[in-house]
């Protein structure tokens, strides 16, 4: 045999352990960050310089570790936290594997500085890739610092597949306000290259704290909520239907003061919002839950972020309930169904119709090859003839223009969204766009993640005609909009097109900026179905869609119209 | 119910009545105008819920009562009957218009009227009265700035506001504003004003045009519904509308006081020069490029469409400055100004613009003014 088996060598099995806790630089920051909490910790600072991978530190005021343990510390499986498996069911602690010292110190150079309370002195230990490369003694008060840098150094297939820097520290700022406000007692400080980014104070409520992260005028209208069943207690803070987004990145859970995502919880909650939100709109709450230990299995995954409920369906009914409670007061502020009720008088013996005969097999006519055709697809018919300009619209969702030998059904969102598409990618790679300025700028409050990919963006959105004057987080101004939007008001648009880039882009931002900008700038900016359009509204889509180099489809490859021959329906109606 | 009425009278109210009755509405008896005959008068009432038409016109009543007939189709067949006196009756379920001395007849099927809505008693508690034509000039001049997107509804609207010295109309959009003030006490009407949604102002607008008395401005206590009331000639005229709900922007905070350039323009010539350059501007942003000059300004636009440039006198002093502007704010502006020059006042190519008349208005009480918005050109700085 070429390949015997082997138990492998204690630091490759270390390395392989530390692949799976340490995924990214964010779980090295969100790990360290727990073992703060865990050490009982009131006030915690982060700095980082430059970027997360290139370093960052981690000072708290907790208990600290005794001189004799720290090394003992950077064991794998070594814990304070857990004793033997029956803890697991009485777990109170964030983290519990031992796992999380040992896998950073294996894929960085760490230094672990501590001095535990009542110890007179501080000592430290420094590790370089696993391997032991100092230790003495220190100063500093009660508590413990980690300080981590050039992480992945020694694993450089790792390091190819890290996410931009810039989407790291902004997903960096989301677990900070998740830990925030999981944690409002404690004081939390963040520093990025010498510049104090957060800071937020120990808050005595979670309503405090929700105040200092996003400001007060948008936690004062945040709806409080809370109740209890069978042991397990909720309470929640509600964002007006209004302030819905169109992502989920507005909605925190935090269960038993641990930061998780649960698809459980975001259904509850959308229940609990019903026909207040139109479909599409997620709302943006936080829901903090408490679940006797014992019948909470966090043990699922191996970062943490999952955990799994022993009754799934009594938690999602306590949480559906309880956030309808607050809401149910709350007007619908749309109108369910939009114009009902004009049918023409025989709309009712169209239904008549034999039932084979309802395949009229539009698509497969005009066969278009939404957005992968290219220049060898079928060519787009011609326009509108000149001389008759009528269109109609039909349901207020499509577009119906005679065309020579027929006619064509459009889509106006569909179509819409393939205008603007082109429109905003030839604005992001060409010329600047104008932008009508404001007499009365708007003022939107961001999440603090929106804000800095706000930042981010900067200079794309000019290019898209956005004239923001950001005054410091979470708030900005926008004074100037790109010119011919409708409908949207200008701060909920930018919010969506933020969501938009973030869940599209997920980790790898840099390199599709203008295609994930310009995709979803189109998706919001787009007129919608259900929207009432002028005659010369319908017509210049028409003309601008069919100037477009791809009229067949929109940019998620949507048909955007189809084409009735003549021909076709002469031979419907025995011509 | 039976009444005798003359034709031109009938048709009148009905069409008015007609004015507010909505084209497309789900509910069947929105689509229908009421009729109410009591004491020498009949009176026709049309709503969409929003506003309000009801027009009283005399006539003979032999029974008074009520009855709703669909709105279209009565005005459709009302107006085309011969001039002189009809008999209207309703017998058997049914409408009943007879006319020419027993020449003909036109029977309509008839709607429970007890199911009309019911049109709300307005508690008036101010009152203020602007001659007819004054409240439609003062519509005039403002109306075209107001919203008509959903999502900031105070703006779909006039503020009118009163105060002892003038009466005040403001409407913007957030990209222009347009103000027209009338001097005189007008201390019934409060200075933080009413906003009045542009849809009532154009019926009543219409109505103040023809108006033979000044028209009433009656707001409701609870500042949530207003009447508009005039006479024309023997018919009484009344527009009910709910109001908006503010509050309404500060816009005095955002009219510049001190815009340092000024360029005097002859209207008539700039509206030639925007027009015809417009006409290849994008459909969707208007875009106009002005370059100003000393003593001229040059007017271009240029997309895929075609370019085009137009180059005219202006009074102008100061440095050379390019500015863009959406073409159809512009060209609503310069029409809703009525004298012969304008001037523009400017600060810099971002920041808001006043447009102003050249001297006196034709009424010496009135003046306007109006702001823009620029257009950020893509080459501009910043």
């Amino acid at each position: 045999m070429e390949h015997p088996i082997r138990r492998l060598a204690p630091e490759t099995a270390t390395h392989i352990a530390a692949g799976e806790v340490i995924e990214r630089p964010l779980s090295a920051l969100k790990e360290l960050l727990e073992n703060a909490l865990d050490a009982g910790a009131r006030a915690i600072e982060v700095r980082v310089e430059g970027s997360l991978d290139r370093g960052f530190q981690i000072a708290d005021d907790g208990v600290g570790i005794a001189a004799s343990e720290l090394e003992l510390a950077l064991e794998r499986h070594a814990t304070s936290k857990l004793r033997s498996l029956d803890d697991l069911d009485r777990l109170e602690t964030l983290g519990f594997r031992g796992e999380a010292l040992p896998s950073i110190a294996a894929v960085s150079r760490l230094r672990l500085t501590s001095r535990a309370r009542g110890a007179d002195a501080a000592s430290y230990v420094a590790v370089e890739g696993g391997v032991t490369s100092g230790r003495g003694d220190a100063a500093r008060a009660p508590g413990t610092t980690v300080e981590v840098s050039d992480l992945f150094f020694n694993v450089p297939a790792r390091r190819k597949f890290l996410s931009s820097p810039a989407g790291e520290m902004r997903a960096a700022y989301r677990l900070l306000e998740a830990l925030a406000l999981a944690f409002p007692e404690v004081a939390w400080r963040m520093v990025v290259d010498g510049r104090d980014r957060l800071d937020w104070p120990a808050a005595t409520s979670r309503r405090e704290r929700a105040s200092a992260l996003w400001g007060a005028r948008h936690a004062a209208q945040l709806l409080e909520a809370r109740g209890e069943r069978d042991g397990l207690a909720i309470e929640a803070l509600l964002g007006l239907p209004e302030h819905g987004r169109a992502s989920r990145g507005g909605q925190v859970f935090l269960v038993n003061r641990r930061w998780i995502q649960s698809p459980v919880l975001a259904q509850a909650l959308r229940q609990g919002y019903g026909n207040l939100l139109p479909a599409g709109r997620f709302p943006a709450a936080i829901l903090w839950l408490s679940v006797p230990p014992a019948r909470l299995d966090v043990n699922v995954h191996p970062t943490k972020r999952e955990v799994r409920f022993p009754t799934e369906e009594s938690v999602f009914s306590l949480v559906a309930g309880v956030c309808a409670r607050p809401l149910a007061s709350l007007q619908p502020p749309f109108t369910v169904v939009r114009g009902g009720g004009t049918e023409p008088s025989w709309a009712d013996r169209v239904r008549e119709r034999p039932a084979n005969q309802t395949d009229l097999g539009l698509e497969s006519r005009s066969g278009p090859d939404a957005t992968a055709g290219g220049g060898a697809a079928t060519p787009a018919p011609a326009p509108p003839v000149a001389g008759e300009p009528e269109m109609w619209q039909l349901h207020r969702t499509y577009i119906l223009a005679p065309v020579r030998g027929g006619l064509v059904i459009i889509d106006q969102h569909a179509a819409h969204e393939r205008i603007l598409y082109e429109e905003a990618f030839a604005r992001l790679t060409g010329e600047r766009a104008s932008s009508q300025q404001l007499l009365f700028p708007a003022v939107v409050d961001l999440s603090r993640d929106q804000f800095e990919l706000l930042l981010e963006l900067g200079p794309w959105l000019k290019q898209l005609g956005w004239d923001l004057a950001p005054l410091g987080p979470p708030t900005v101004v926008i004074q100037g909009v790109p010119p011919g939007l409708r409908h949207e008001s200008p701060g909920q648009l930018l919010q969506d097109v933020l969501d938009g880039v973030s869940e599209r882009s997920g980790r790898t931002a840099h390199e599709n900026v203008a295609e994930h900008l310009a995709r979803s700038f189109a998706c919001h900016a787009a007129t919608r179905a259900g929207d009432a359009l002028t005659l010369p509204e319908m017509r210049a889509l028409a003309d601008r869609l069919f100037a477009t180099a791809r009229p067949h489809g929109d940019p998620h490859g949507r048909v955007t119209f189809v084409r009735l021959d003549l021909d076709e329906l002469h031979r419907r109606f025995g011509r | 119910m039976q009444l005798t009425i003359q034709q031109a009278d009938l048709a009148f109210a009905v069409g008015r009545a007609l004015g507010s009755v909505s084209s497309k509405s789900p509910l069947p008896l929105l689509s229908c105008i009421l009729l109410e005959a009591e004491a020498g008068s009949l009176r026709i009432t049309g709503t969409d819920l929003d506003v309000t038409t009801a027009v009283t016109v005399p006539c003979t009543v032999a029974t008074p009562g009520r009855v709703a007939v669909s709105a279209r189709h009565f005005n459709e067949v009302v107006r085309k009957m011969p001039r002189g006196p009809l008999v209207l009756s309703v017998t058997g379920g049914q409408c009943e218009v007879r006319y020419g001395d027993g020449k003909g007849w036109s029977k309509f099927p008839i709607q429970d009227a007890a199911d009309f809505p019911r049109i709300p008693d307005l508690k008036a508690d101010t009152r203020v009265s602007l001659g007819g034509d004054v409240l439609s000039r003062m519509v005039a001049r403002t109306i075209f700035s107001a919203s008509s997107e959903e999502t900031r509804p105070m703006l779909n609207g006039v503020l009118v506001q009163g105060g002892d010295k003038q009466a005040v109309f403001v409407a913007t959009d957030g990209h222009r504003l347009s103000k027209a003030t009338r001097k005189g006490a007008f201390s019934g009407l409060a200075k933080d004003g009413v906003i009045v949604p542009t849809r009532a102002f154009q019926t009543v607008s219409r109505i103040a045009e023809e108006a033979t008395s000044p028209v009433e401005l009656q707001v409701a206590g609870a500042r949530n519904q207003a009447a508009f009331t005039a006479q024309v000639g023997e018919y009484r005229v009344q527009v009910l509308t709910r109001l908006l709900e503010g509050p309404y922007p500060n816009y005095e905070q955002v009219i510049p006081r001190g815009n340092p350039r000024e360029m005097r323009v002859r209207r008539s010539d700039l509206m030639e020069a925007v027009d015809i350059v417009a006409s290849h501007a994008d459909n969707v942003t208007r875009q106009v490029r002005f370059s100003l000059r000393p003593g001229r300004i040059g007017v271009s636009s240029a997309t895929e469409l075609g370019a085009g440039e137009h180059q005219l006198d202006a009074q102008y002093a100061g440095e050379a400055m390019e500015i863009g502007y959406n073409a159809g704010y512009l060209m609503e502006i310069l029409r809703s100004i009525p004298t012969e020059e304008v001037v523009f006042r400017l600060n810099t190519s971002l920041a808001a613009g006043v447009i102003e008349p050249v001297g006196a208005l034709p009424e010496a009480e009135e003046e306007m003014l109006c702001l823009i918005m620029p257009l950020r050109l893509p080459d501009a700085a910043g």
